[in-house]
């Protein structure tokens, strides 16, 4: 055996190792794979099919089914460290995302002006007038129903300077709103810093507006 | 952006898809926004609500969602009380229903092409007008 023979057998050796460490990575990757998929239920795939109906074509299947699962796993067994360093990140290096979503577009705040307040209400008054009725009794027995929480933030809010009143708002610029309506805590000086929107009067979009 | 799961709407005996989301109004109007698990890049908002009109009526039936710690998401933990049935009165908008063959697929939220549009008006809960758009063969 010449010294290049003994060189060329050590290389493939290292390349069998290192394939060899590959399969075994792809195949735990895949056992983990199988057992998530398991205790998932089908909400996505039903999902996905719903979106795409083509998903359901044989041709589509099998490329989806069959040669992509493939690929992949070939790829990933002749770069098995760059996906091990991907696992690794995404397991102990994960940055959480915040759950409040950014706006797409900035919208213009919505501030009240007095003379959309049309008179002073109590408390008791608003209470009793805003019981909601549901004929399935799938609403609580509270003043604002299912919105009682905002309600009582804002009652509790309501400082002895301060007086509450009914709102009623006009705007354009809410598309679909024609109207709306509720209640808003008025302070000493007379500007209007917080309130609970209740009811709004809808219209529905004209032929070849879009939503 | 992917296109994204549509919430889920029975009618008149029928389920429809539904591109409206009624739910995020109540959800962002919470002391806290819950924190949902993210399900798939086709759900970005992290949960698909099933919904009903009876009576002229909405009502929120049904919710598929985990919660972070890995907990399902129900409607008795969102509206304690009601497991079953919620009456969305906090809900005025526009519901925008397709129906119909789909025209035109698009990978992009919601705007893949229908053969027609409903369109419902909701004032708090209540359903109080319907109209149906026919849509053009390339989907204006």
């Amino acid at each position: 055996m010449t010294e290049s023979s003994v060189a060329m057998t050590s290389w493939q050796k290292y390349a069998l190792i290192y394939l060899c460490c590959g399969l075994v990575f792809c195949t735990l990757v895949l056992i983990v794979n199988r057992i998530d998929r398991h205790s998932e239920s089908t909400f996505v795939r039903d999902g996905m099919n719903a979106l795409n109906p083509w998903r359901k074509d044989l041709f589509y299947r099998l490329f989806d089914d069959i040669f992509i699962p493939v690929f992949v796993y070939c790829l990933v067994m002749l770069f098995w460290p760059v996906a091990l360093w991907f696992k690794v990140k995404a397991k102990f290096f994960k940055t959480e995302t915040p759950s409040k979503r950014t706006p797409l577009v900035e919208i213009k705040e919505f501030v009240l002006s007095p003379t959309e307040l049309i008179r002073e209400v109590s408390v008791q008054e608003v209470e009793r007038t805003n019981f909601i009725h549901d004929p399935m009794e799938a609403v609580p027995n509270l003043p604002f129903g299912h919105c009682n929480a905002r309600w009582v933030t804002l009652r509790d809010s309501i400082q002895a300077t301060e007086t509450l009143w009914e709102f009623e708002s006009s705007r354009s610029e809410f598309e679909g709103t024609e109207m709306m309506w509720g209640y808003a805590v008025k302070s000493e000086n007379g500007s209007i810093e917080r309130f609970m929107t209740t009811g709004w009067k809808i219209k529905l979009p004209q032929e070849n507006n879009s939503l | 952006m992917t296109a994204q799961f549509t919430e889920i709407l029975h009618y008149q005996g029928q389920q429809f898809s539904m591109r409206t989301e009624p739910l995020f109004e109540y959800l962002y109007l919470m002391p806290t926004f819950p924190e949902f698990r993210e399900k798939s890049t086709a759900c970005w908002r992290r949960y698909v609500g099933k919904w009903e009109i009876l009576l002229d009526r909405l009502y929120l039936v049904g919710i598929n969602a985990t919660y972070k710690d890995g907990r399902e998401v129900t409607l008795d933990s969102l509206f304690p009380g009601f497991p079953d049935r919620v009456f969305a009165h906090w809900y005025s908008g526009v519901l925008n229903i397709p129906q119909g063959k789909m025209t035109k697929y698009v990978h992009m939220g919601y705007l893949s092409q229908y053969e027609q549009n409903l369109f419902m008006a909701v004032e708090n809960g209540v359903v109080v007008d319907t109209q149906m758009r026919i849509n053009s063969d390339d989907g204006e």
